[in-house]
Formats: C-alpha cells, sequence, structure tokens
C-alpha cells in the first residue's frame, strides 16, 4: 500500500514534469511565439476570403466559418456525420422508448429562473447561428448553446415536460437526418448542375470560380426595395442546417441518456 | 512585457493540465473520472491550439469588420494586407470547432458505455472488473 502511494505520486511529478517540458519545447521552437506575424497559410485566408477578386472567395467577412464550409467542406460534412452516428450508436446502445422513470419538479425558483432563460438562451443561440457568416460563431457554436435551453428543461421539469414542448425522440431524430441530408443536397446541387450543363463544377461549391467553373451560387440578392441581403452562398444556409443537426442532435443525447438512466427519482 | 509573461504563464498551465489529466486517465481506476479527465485534456488540448494562432501585435479576430446582413463593403488587398497582419489566425480555431463537436459526441457515446458498465457489473472501478477465464 505504501509503495503504490509513493509510485501515484512518482507519476503526479512525472507529469508535471511533462507538460513542463512540453511547454518549453513549444516556446523554443517558436510553434508558440509572441513576435511573429501569421503564418503564410493563415495569410492566404485571411486574404482569399473576403476579396471578391480571388478565385478562392467566400464574399464574406467571417474567415472561420468560411474555412469550415467552403475550404474544408469535406471535413466538416464528414464531421458532422460522425456526430449522427455516435448518437445513432447511443441509439442502438440505449434502445428507446423504455423506462416511464417518474419525474419530479423541482421548486419554485428553479422553475422561474428556466422559464425566464429558456427564450434568452434560444434567441442568443438563432441569432448566434443566422449571423454566423458576419459575425464570430456559425452553426455548431448555435446548436451547442441551443442544446443548453432543453437541458434546463430536463433538469427543472423533467423529460415529461419536455416531450410535451415538442421535443420528441422520434421528431429530433427526424429533423437530425433530414438536416444532414439536406446538407448533402446542398454541397452537391452546384456538381449536378454542372454535370447537365457540361460545365465543370466541384462538390461544396460555393462561389464561381474563374477559369476553372463559371456557375455557383449567389453571395447576395438585391432587395425589390433597394439595398442587399447578403448571405454569401453556401454559408448561410449550411449554417443553419447544422444549427439544426447539432441542436437537435445534442438535445436527443441528453433525453436518450435521461430516458436510459429513469430520470430524476 | 506584462503580456508576454501572462501568455508564457498560460501556456505553462496548459502544459501542466495536459499532464495532469493523462497522468489521471492512466492511473485512476474509476471510469467516470477518466471521463471527467478526458474532458479536461481535450479542452486544454484546444486551448493549447488556440494560443498557437496568437501573437502580440494580434487585436482582431478573424472576421474583416463592417459586415451587415444589408451591407458589406468588400475590401481591397491594401486594406486586405492591413486587416491579415493584425487578426489572429483562423485555421486553429477551425479546426476546434470541429474537435469540440466530435468530443462531445464520443462523451456521450462514452457515458452511455459507462453507463451499461456499471448497470452489468455492478462496479465502475477498472480494476475490480472481473474477467471470465475459459
Amino acid at each position: 500500500m505504501r509503495s503504490r502511494g509513493a509510485l501515484e505520486e512518482l507519476g503526479l511529478v512525472l507529469s508535471i514534469l511533462l507538460g513542463v517540458l512540453l511547454t518549453y519545447y513549444l516556446v523554443r521552437a517558436d510553434v508558440v511565439s509572441l513576435t511573429y506575424g501569421n503564418i503564410p497559410l493563415a495569410n492566404l485566408y485571411l486574404r482569399a476570403v473576403p476579396d471578391p477578386s480571388s478565385p478562392f472567395t467566400s464574399r464574406s467577412p467571417e474567415v472561420v466559418t468560411s474555412v469550415i464550409w467552403d475550404q474544408r467542406g469535406y471535413d466538416t460534412y464528414f464531421e458532422t456525420s460522425v456526430l449522427f452516428i455516435a448518437i445513432i450508436g447511443v441509439l442502438y446502445l440505449a434502445g428507446l422508448g423504455g423506462g416511464q422513470g417518474n419525474s419530479s419538479v423541482s421548486t419554485v425558483i428553479p422553475r422561474v429562473i428556466a422559464k425566464i432563460l429558456f427564450p434568452v438562451i434560444v434567441a442568443v443561440s438563432v441569432s448566434v447561428a443566422l449571423h454566423g457568416h458576419l459575425t464570430p460563431g456559425g452553426g455548431f457554436q448555435g446548436g451547442s448553446i441551443f442544446a443548453v435551453a432543453p437541458f434546463l428543461y430536463l433538469l427543472v421539469f423533467g423529460r415529461r415536460m419536455l416531450e410535451g414542448k415538442g421535443f420528441r425522440a422520434n421528431a429530433l431524430v427526424f429533423a437530425r437526418s433530414l438536416a444532414v441530408f439536406l446538407i448533402t443536397v446542398v454541397g452537391s446541387i452546384v456538381l449536378v448542375v454542372g454535370l447537365l450543363t457540361g460545365v465543370p463544377a466541384f462538390l461544396f461549391q460555393n462561389q464561381p470560380k474563374p477559369q476553372l467553373s463559371p456557375i455557383g451560387y449567389p453571395a447576395y440578392v438585391v432587395l425589390p426595395w433597394g439595398g442587399i441581403f447578403l448571405f454569401s452562398g453556401t454559408l448561410m444556409i449550411l449554417n443553419v442546417l447544422e444549427f439544426t443537426a447539432v441542436s437537435t442532435g445534442f438535445t436527443l443525447a441528453l433525453v436518450i441518456i435521461d430516458t436510459v438512466t429513469g430520470g430524476r427519482e | 512585457m506584462i503580456a508576454e509573461a501572462l501568455f508564457y504563464l498560460i501556456v505553462f498551465a496548459v502544459g501542466v493540465t495536459i499532464g495532469v489529466s493523462i497522468y489521471g486517465i492512466i492511473v485512476r481506476p474509476h471510469i467516470v473520472k477518466k471521463l471527467v479527465l478526458l474532458t479536461i485534456l481535450t479542452d486544454a488540448a484546444n486551448v493549447m491550439a488556440v494560443l498557437f494562432g496568437y501573437y502580440l501585435r494580434a487585436i482582431s479576430p478573424p472576421v474583416y469588420p463592417g459586415g451587415s446582413l444589408e451591407d458589406f463593403a468588400f475590401p481591397s488587398s491594401a486594406q486586405l494586407r492591413e486587416f491579415s497582419s493584425i487578426s489572429v489566425d483562423p485555421i486553429p480555431q477551425v479546426l476546434i470547432v470541429t474537435a469540440i463537436v466530435i468530443g462531445l459526441a464520443e462523451l456521450i457515446f462514452l457515458s452511455l458505455v459507462a453507463y451499461n458498465i456499471g448497470v452489468n457489473y455492478k462496479t465502475l472501478m477498472i480494476n475490480k472488473l472481473e474477467v471470465e477465464e475459459e
């Protein structure tokens, strides 16, 4: 017993030493550096994305969302699929519809706070997702914020109330599958149009690329009463779809875990 | 000077957090503790990735200022060069957005596996799980 404790202390010291060495070599090799500017790859993205004359433009001021959905579209699509498959796996492991746990209701203070906070959280998450191509944020971030609101209801009121609000497992699975399917459709529609009309096009293409592919999504529409509505091609559409996919996926996972563990006893 | 000291302090703290969470994942026998430390390790690695993109002159997020739904003045190349010299690196942020969602999916799956282990074996300690020998 005594020797095991000493061994664990040695392991703790060694792991702290590992952290110190990691820091030292990261700083020493200038991986973490305060004096240099951006690397050339970062400058490429930062200069090409908002610039309408560049062939790699997305016509959007938000570089992060644009890189996620336009320049690295494949990566994000399969990442969404990973989340989808993980939740399908949870469904398989858990089984649906079992466990009618009696969900008790909290006292008045959490109930009032939850009722005040629910619309606020939903409004913030929808705003973050809808403005994802203009301000920091996007579909993932908005969806993750949204999942807090059903979680709050689940903790305070129990699952019965959440299902009364429309967050039923079947509806959530349907919305999630539909969103992932529509992401595929939005990503491949330019390619299909290109194949039908005989011009070159790419999967997950956003803007038209001069000399490579002359077709693509429009960046904005001119409104009939003047002014423009900027949605940066696929970026806003995919943000809304990804918001649906992530928020329903996380809500579904919370509902399943609550079902399996029998709710609050 | 203060900014540099604070930056290296943050890098050091994140490094020690990574070390301690690796230690906990390997040594601690309780599955829930392993899951908690795995989450801490993921978050520490994400913070480290964001720190890679920071430098002292960076005062702007990677968002070109002035965009709204109704109007966006597309910038000239001189404005873009100035923007890219004061903006942080967007690529680590792109990577961690996907890493966070994958980490959450993985956490959901592993917590359900841990729940099943707890139900079937009546224990969550790895070293108390019995192995049936042939």
